[in-house]
């Protein structure tokens, strides 16, 4: 066997492992985050779908032998045979996947790249900015029943969206160079790279301006959403209708809006019946917290309380209905 | 009366024809089955009886006359407490009684549905017996051509049914009349030809007859209204406005009936008319039609009065006071209240 073949025979054969080790390292961190904050959170947070993924046998190869990289140890050397991306959308994010690596024991972990370190090194160069870890398991690790020899090494990319979009645009061309980067190509590519980070602070900014600006209803979807949890029973899931509604009934969430919210629910039980009805039957109107201040103002008001309902009449009907109120 | 809690349970549907040529019952058709409805289609049902009943609705609380075996009141009664089948059954007679109230040709068929339930708060049973006419209309096709059809029902817009809705006041063991309730909803019930258009459904077939206290319900709709008008918090000149509209209301207007809700649409401004729907339900005034029965109010409707300091009386009758006489507000000397009125006529005599 040339050495060539026997390297790739050994990859052929241990590749799985490597890819377990990887899927596990993704279930434990997606665990971690889901536990620090909220399932619905982690889904926001991460927006490209996490997943191990296995370097290409060929281009393996190529990095071994061909990149004139002088490993001793080409196979145990290159860290990156399974990795994990994590794409965030703010540079601010990527601290919380830093801290749910560097936090779960059993593991031990190397920085590979740390885009702050090497910006207060080199603080006038705008470089390729991320974090990337390599994670391998202490000990031997028994994963759904596989063991994972320890030391197996996995690398995790930590990164915002505007840096994966950079990473995807330089791939092939300055940082595993099969040519040389021209000296023309390395300045666009500084100079986009400083746009990014530019950018990313305006992101944060404007992140900032509208959490600001929507915390007086966020305060409201809160409060309204543990009202709908205990008194209907199920969990709300507010979604952009949400939004929708409180705009318009932002002004009645005043004194005591929640005991007579939920006065009218004790009072009226069937009132949370229909709800829960309407949810089953896939309704996300009714899964919305603040429908209970649309039921509070035709309570109080009966038909006159079309005036404010910011959807359809007919997408109005069914709480009328429960009033014994209707458009018609 | 709004159908707080409506609980829609079986429905069965039946079509009755107008007369033949020589006056005779064409036989109704008669379903075998309840009504099978997906959700959707329950929904737009009861729909369309929250509209018949909600608040300012065309329906009138009744009086139930008849409740022999044969009659609605009594078969009613007992179809609530009958099986499916049974439901069915004994439903073909609600359909062959509508075709016998329906005397002559000038009334058109349509489907009677009987439907029953639970409404309320705190649940009682109910039925409803309801005429529904068909119309016409189009439908649309997946080519963008068009079908016409002529028995399209219960479109929400038309309002081309009737209903009959009887409910008990206690849950079991009712004993008629005293514990049910009638109330009727009928667009005609509210036209000047009520006695036509609508006696036939509500009384020859319902069994039901105006409530005999119209009379007095009319009286303190009338006394409740002044003295809203009189306490509400507007310009003299608004109230002069509002007094005429309810004289005009009550003594001009041609319609069979009165009711809160249309009388506060048509002479108030929005922002007075839910005090006023508020202060007339405290004052126990019925937000449904009432028929309007004028008997205990006749003498205080003949003349309008408006008085001033120091004796000065204006009166006369209702509609030269509003067609003749203009009140204005003005300031007087040392900043006093002043009224001016102005008569369209020459003084014609004086004493």
């Amino acid at each position: 066997m040339t050495r060539d073949e026997e390297f790739s025979a050994r990859w052929e054969s241990e590749k799985l492992i490597y890819k377990r080790w990887g899927g596990h390292i993704c279930r434990h961190i997606l665990a971690t985050l889901s536990s620090t904050f909220t399932p619905a959170y982690v889904n926001e947070l991460l927006k490209v779908r996490v997943e191990p993924r296995l370097k290409d046998t060929r281009k393996l190869i190529e990095k071994a032998f061909y990149r004139r990289k002088a490993y001793a140890d080409p196979y145990g050397e290159i860290t990156d045979k399974v990795g994990i991306r994590f794409v965030v959308l703010l540079g601010r994010n990527i601290r919380h996947i830093a801290t749910a690596i560097e936090e779960t024991e059993g593991w031990t972990w190397s920085k590979d790249r740390d885009y702050e370190e090497e910006q207060k090194e080199n603080p006038v160069t705008f470089d390729y900015a991320a974090v990337h870890y390599v994670v391998r398991p202490r000990n031997d690790l028994e994963v759904n029943g596989f063991r994972i020899p320890a030391g197996t090494p996995c690398e995790v990319q930590i990164k915002t969206l505007l840096q994966h979009a950079y990473s995807e645009l330089t791939h092939d061309t300055i940082y595993k160079p099969q040519m040389q980067a021209t000296p023309a190509m390395q300045r666009n590519a500084a100079k986009s790279m400083a746009l990014l980070e530019a950018t990313n602070d305006y992101f944060e900014k404007v992140f900032d301006q509208v959490r600001e600006a929507t915390k007086a209803v966020r305060v409201i979807t809160a409060a309204l959403s543990m009202i709908y949890t205990r008194e209907i029973g199920l969990d709300p899931h507010p979604s952009v209708l949400e939004g929708l509604l409180l705009e318009a009934y932002e002004g009645l969430a005043e004194e005591d809006y929640e005991s007579d919210i939920a006065t009218m629910l004790r009072e009226k039980t069937y009132l949370v019946d229909n709800i829960r009805d309407r949810v089953a039957r896939q309704n996300p109107l009714f899964a919305q917290p603040s429908i209970l201040l649309a039921y509070l103002d035709v309570e109080k008001r009966g038909r006159a309380a079309l005036n404010r309902w910011p959807l359809t009449e007919a997408e109005m009907e069914p709480l009328l209905n429960d009033f014994g109120e209707s458009v018609h | 009366m709004p159908l707080e809690n409506l609980k829609i349970r079986r429905i069965c549907l039946h079509e009755v024809y107008k007369r033949t040529d020589d006056r005779q019952i064409a036989a109704p058709t008669y379903s075998s089955g309840l009504l099978e409805l997906p959700q959707k289609a329950r929904d737009a049902f009861a729909s369309r009886v929250h509209s018949a009943f909600r608040n300012d609705a065309k329906c009138m609380a009744m009086s139930i006359k008849r409740f022999e075996p044969n009659d609605i009141a009594a078969r009613g009664a007992a179809i609530i407490l009958t099986e499916d089948a049974d439901f069915v059954q004994q439903s073909h007679a609600f359909a062959y009684k509508l075709a016998e109230a329906q005397t002559s040709r000038k009334y058109p068929g349509g489907l009677v549905v009987i439907f029953d339930g639970t409404v309320g708060r705190d649940p009682l049973p109910f039925y409803g017996v309801m005429k529904a006419e068909l119309h016409e209309g189009f439908v649309k096709q997946n080519d963008l051509q068009a079908t016409f059809v002529e028995t399209l029902f219960l479109t929400p817009k038309t309002k081309l049914y009737k209903i009959g809705l009887f409910i008990a006041t206690k849950y079991s063991d009712q004993v008629l009349p005293d514990d049910w309730t009638a109330t009727v909803y009928d667009n005609q019930l509210t036209s000047s030809d009520r006695d036509g258009s609508a006696i036939y459904f509500y009384g020859a077939y319902l069994g039901l007859e105006i409530p005999s206290n119209s009379a007095r319900q009319v009286k303190s709709f009338f006394d409740a209204s002044k003295e809203f008008i009189r306490s509400a918090s507007v310009s003299q000149e608004k109230k002069v406005d509002l007094y005429n509209g309810l004289y005009a209301y009550l003594k001009v207007d041609q319609a069979g009936t009165i009711q809160v809700g249309e009388f506060a649409e048509r002479f108030m401004p929005p922002e007075l008319q839910e005090n006023y729907r508020n202060h007339m339900r405290r004052e126990r005034v019925p937000a449904t039609v009432i028929s309007k029965d004028l008997t205990e109010c006749g003498a205080s409707l003949r003349i309008r009065k408006l008085r001033f300091a120091n004796r000065i009386t204006l009166s006369g009758p209702p509609e030269a006071i509003s067609d003749f006489v203009d009140v204005r507000q003005v300031e007087g000397e040392g900043g006093e209240t002043w009224t001016q009125i102005t008569i369209k006529s020459p003084l014609e005599g004086q004493e």
